[in-house]
């Protein structure tokens, strides 16, 4: 058996390297797996560092903050009272209130750090509701 | 990178799953996997509604599939007179269409999810092998509410790891798929050295 894949493997060079190729991506995409499967902690990891991308009830669950307050947040930072009728991302929020992305987040991340000092049953582990 | 592609969701909404659920069926490297994540997560915040997320991806990638399918038909034609006459190449087209004849089914129904990196070629290549529509059709329309029913669950259930979740499963279909490659090419190899 030994021989005859060896045999194989000089008469068919180009599958045989594909072959080579599946075998280590196998062997890397294995890996990998099982390392991001070690590094998951559970329960899943909340309070995710803001990013544009996320929306305003994203951001909400994230880091637990009821949506009322979270909406009240949004309407201190924007300056606006009423919210956008469509969930809009964090970045194009803030474009439209004249601010950079990461001064809004900054603002943001302030906002959410005095909710969770004033509500500290807001402020630990919690398993999801 | 994907972040910018999140922000176009939460920007013009479930359309933008649909047209990269469509666009990489046709091989445009888009993470659609990483949107349907996305916007399973925006539903479970309240952002999205389920049945709209659901219904974009799966119509997107059910079209894809189609189209892909359809190139492959248009396809066979240039095959067949490629092939004609070439006793070799005409022995090897005939045993792909009969490959496809015993187990295309299967086939379509797996690379659309379990080794979905392989689905689009698939695709093509049964249009190409003379598969017929509807058996292409059903198959992959079950495969694609698998693949659908994973991701958007996924992105719903972990909502706030959707990147570790990311990483988990684009690693795991790739083990899958680079293993299910490296076993057929094996095997293949193993008999040709008789």
């Amino acid at each position: 058996m030994k021989r005859r894949m060896r045999d194989s493997l000089r008469k068919h060079p180009v599958l045989s390297a594909i072959f080579a190729l599946a075998l280590v991506a196998t062997i890397v995409f294995g890996i990998r797996m099982l390392m991001f499967m070690a590094h998951w902690d559970p329960p899943p990891p909340d309070q995710q560092p803001i990013e544009g991308w996320m929306t305003p009830r994203y951001v909400a669950f994230s880091w637990d903050i009821p949506k009322p307050e979270m909406f009240a947040i949004m309407a201190r930072i924007t300056g606006l009272d009423n919210p956008p009728d469509k969930p809009m991302p964090i970045e194009r929020i803030a474009e439209n209130s004249g601010m950079t992305t990461a001064a809004f987040i900054d603002a943001l991340d302030q906002e959410i750090a005095a909710y969770r000092a004033a509500n500290p049953d807001h402020a630990g582990d919690r398993p999801h509701d | 990178m994907t972040e910018s592609f999140f922000t176009l969701i939460t920007d013009y909404g479930v359309w933008i799953i649909l047209a990269s659920t469509y666009l990489s069926c046709l091989l445009v490297p888009i993470p659609s996997s990483m949107m349907m994540l996305a916007g399973g997560a925006l539903v479970s915040v309240g952002d999205l509604v389920l049945w709209q997320v659901v219904l974009a991806a799966y119509g997107g990638a059910v079209l894809g599939d189609q189209s892909g399918f359809a190139i492959g038909q248009r396809a066979s034609g240039l095959l067949a007179r490629l092939t004609s006459d070439k006793p070799k190449r005409k022995a090897l087209y005939t045993r792909a269409q009969k490959v496809v004849e015993t187990s295309g089914g299967t086939g379509v129904f797996f690379s659309t999810w379990l080794f979905a990196p392989l689905g689009p070629w698939i695709n093509i290549a049964a249009g190409a092998a003379k598969m017929g529509w509807l058996r292409f059709s059903l198959w992959d329309a079950a495969g694609e509410l698998v693949w659908v029913s994973i991701y958007v669950g996924l992105g719903y259930s972990f909502a706030t790891s959707l990147s570790s979740i990311a990483e988990i499963a684009s690693n795991a279909i790739g083990f899958v798929t680079a293993a299910l490659i490296a076993v057929v090419l094996g095997r293949w190899l193993l008999r040709r050295g008789t």
